[in-house]
């Protein structure tokens, strides 16, 4: 049986829920254990001396991990690593994410004047600025450190697609910013994707697609996926789909 | 006579350094002065070394905060004061100043490229265009803004002359960096026409361009440190061999920057072109297509002018440009190191032209 380790922040919650929800489901695949801090930048962990470490934590929001052994267990013990989800660029309702918010781009409309923190600037420059900052993310550091001490397989599952509630909310902070601000978020999605596929070609990692391949074109996931009221986390049901992917990813790497 | 004025002890003797005594500034440069870059792209590492140094060189139009420096020249920042690219000509300063102040209006200069749309007056500042005329037009209005704003702030303009050789649109006499249809548009003998300028030409371009900024400014001189670009023409659309046409562009250029620094005392001429052409310069000065100026070439012209105003180029400060690694570095691979890189639009040419 596969020995996995899921690293993650709050995105690996609904992969937990699906495990406690349908264990009969995943049981057969790996024994998994979870290693998770909050923070949608995160996860705020490294390896050191071989063993996972929280580099930042608060009090509200304490680390977690399962089994109680996962922070004594050596990285290397383990077949396979799941990181959990890189790629958080937009706040959504809840406040103008740095990702979101480095530059403006004409053709979307901008409504606030460019300023020296936030200038006008191409597409294509907003491209490259982007990757810098999401390559700066404690989730990408954090997976780079693991390549390098870390031999085994690993699996990069991507920030999930906003709901598609937010084509009906009026808070959406990308409505401060932008008069076609689907048209942005539609950007800001294929930027990220674009980013985080070079990057997992960079550190040999397998990055997952998302659990329904065509929720990619319109840039959302179903709210039926989306229970939580931000709009940005998905429940158990996204989680078992996830799960499923990576059997399938990890299957094809054994047998390959 | 000083021995300077003699060739056989200024230059002839082996023994003696050719840069010594080769350039006295008219008038200093002090930390305090705002000191504004433009023109072609050998300009960029007077500036660049400035800044080592702290100079005060302005930038109008800085990268963006989060744009890493590996990518900066990519989209034309931290080359000069502002994202206009490479001025290789006359006409091009004289007509972007005037298009600053309101006083031209250049006609069509969006040029198409598939999808894409380009600022055909800088066309290097954004590899992959825009996706809107529009949002072209929108990005120029800011960069005109930063140009008038450093037309009226900067103590010290430095330009490099670079070309006489331009393409111009028949109608609007806009004349452009690139030939249509090099980077982007399309070329119609119908639009366009090849321009040579010549010593007049460049004279009474560089004079309007003088009066504007004066005028700009209230009276309030900036003063202007002209170089030659020794860079020669990549291509030259005359029929002739690019030998005679570089010769003669050379030429003009240097004479017309020697008949304006005689003439105004605010005025200085630099001489790299000089320190990197003549017979005394070793072929240690080119890189191995004869064209582009070797790392040693840049080293030598940047030394001597920071030396000659009193600073100079530490280890620290001229590491990159390491005589001997970069010299290396460049017969190795060809390529510069970023630190070390300037961009030309004219390298675009010479990729995609004739190989043999």
């Amino acid at each position: 049986m596969t020995k996995l380790l899921v690293v993650g922040n709050s995105q690996a919650g609904p992969l937990k829920r699906a495990m406690d929800l349908w264990p009969q489901r995943f049981d057969h695949f790996a024994s998994v254990s979870f290693f998770v801090t909050p923070g949608g930048n995160g996860p705020y962990v490294a390896v050191e001396n071989g063993k996972m470490l929280v580099t930042f934590a608060s009090k509200d929001f304490p680390p977690y991990w399962h089994p109680a052994e996962t922070d004594t267990t050596p990285v290397t013990a383990y077949d396979a690593v799941l990181v959990s989800a890189l790629g958080y660029f937009d706040g959504g309702h809840a406040f103008i994410n740095r990702a979101s918010s480095l530059g403006l781009i004409h053709e979307f409309e901008p409504i606030p004047p460019p300023t020296r923190e936030q200038p006008l600037v191409s597409k294509g420059c907003y491209f490259r600025m982007m990757q810098a900052v999401l390559s700066e993310q404690p989730g990408f550091q954090f997976a780079r450190g693991l390549r390098s001490c870390f031999g085994g397989s690993i699996f990069v599952q991507p920030f999930p697609l906003h709901s598609d509630r937010f084509l009906e909310i009026d808070k959406w902070k990308l409505r401060d910013l932008y008069r076609k601000p689907l048209e942005m978020y539609r950007f800001l999605v294929g930027a990220r994707d674009k980013i985080l596929s070079d990057f997992c070609a960079q550190i040999g990692a397998t990055l997952l697609s998302f659990p329904d391949p065509t929720w990619e074109q319109s840039g959302f996931t179903p709210r039926t996926f989306m229970p939580s009221k931000d709009d940005l986390h998905p429940g158990a049901e996204y989680g078992a789909l996830v799960l499923d992917q990576l059997q399938r990813a990890v299957f094809q790497v054994q047998e390959a | 006579m000083p021995a300077k004025s003699f060739w056989r002890s200024a230059i002839g003797d082996p023994s003696v350094s050719a840069t010594k005594d080769l350039y006295s500034p008219k008038w200093a440069i002090s930390k305090r002065d705002g000191v504004a870059t433009a023109g072609s792209c050998f300009a960029q590492h007077i500036g660049r070394n400035l800044k080592k140094l702290d100079f005060r060189v302005l930038d109008f139009e800085p990268p963006p905060l989060t744009l890493p420096p590996s990518a900066h020249a990519d989209f034309g920042y931290s080359l000069y004061s502002a994202r206009y690219g490479n001025i290789y000509t006359t006409r091009q300063l004289l007509q972007l100043a005037k298009e600053a102040v309101g006083e031209r209006d250049p006609g069509e200069i969006v040029w198409a490229k598939g999808d894409a749309y380009f600022d055909a007056l800088r066309p290097s500042v954004e590899p992959d265009g825009l996706s809107t005329r529009d949002a072209v037009l929108a990005h120029r209005k800011l960069h005109l803004d930063a140009v008038r704003a450093m037309l009226v702030t900067a103590d010290v303009l430095v330009f490099t002359l670079g070309l006489t050789e331009c393409w111009v649109h028949r109608e609007s006499k806009t004349a452009f960096p690139s030939a249509p249809g090099n980077s982007a548009g399309a070329y119609d003998p119908d639009q366009y026409a090849f321009l040579n300028l010549t010593f007049h030409d460049v004279l009474s371009d560089w004079l309007a361009f003088r009066e504007l900024v004066r005028t700009l400014r209230g009276g309030d001189d900036v003063r202007y440190l002209l170089t030659v670009s020794p860079v020669p023409l990549t291509a030259t659309a005359t029929g002739r061999h690019a030998l005679e046409a570089t010769t003669y562009s050379k030429s003009v250029l240097r004479a017309v920057a020697g008949q304006v620094a005689q003439t105004y005392d605010d005025t200085d001429y630099y001489p790299s072109y000089e320190i990197i052409t003549n017979p005394w310069s070793t072929s240690d000065y080119f890189d191995a297509n004869r064209r582009s100026v070797s790392a040693a070439g840049v080293l030598i012209a940047m030394k001597t002018f920071i030396e000659a105003h009193g600073y100079t180029l530490t280890d620290e400060h001229s590491a990159p440009y390491e005589t001997t690694t970069l010299l290396k570095a460049t017969v190795v691979d060809g390529a510069s190191t970023d630190d070390t890189r300037v961009v030309c639009d004219e390298e675009l040419l010479d990729a995609f032209g004739p190989k043999s």
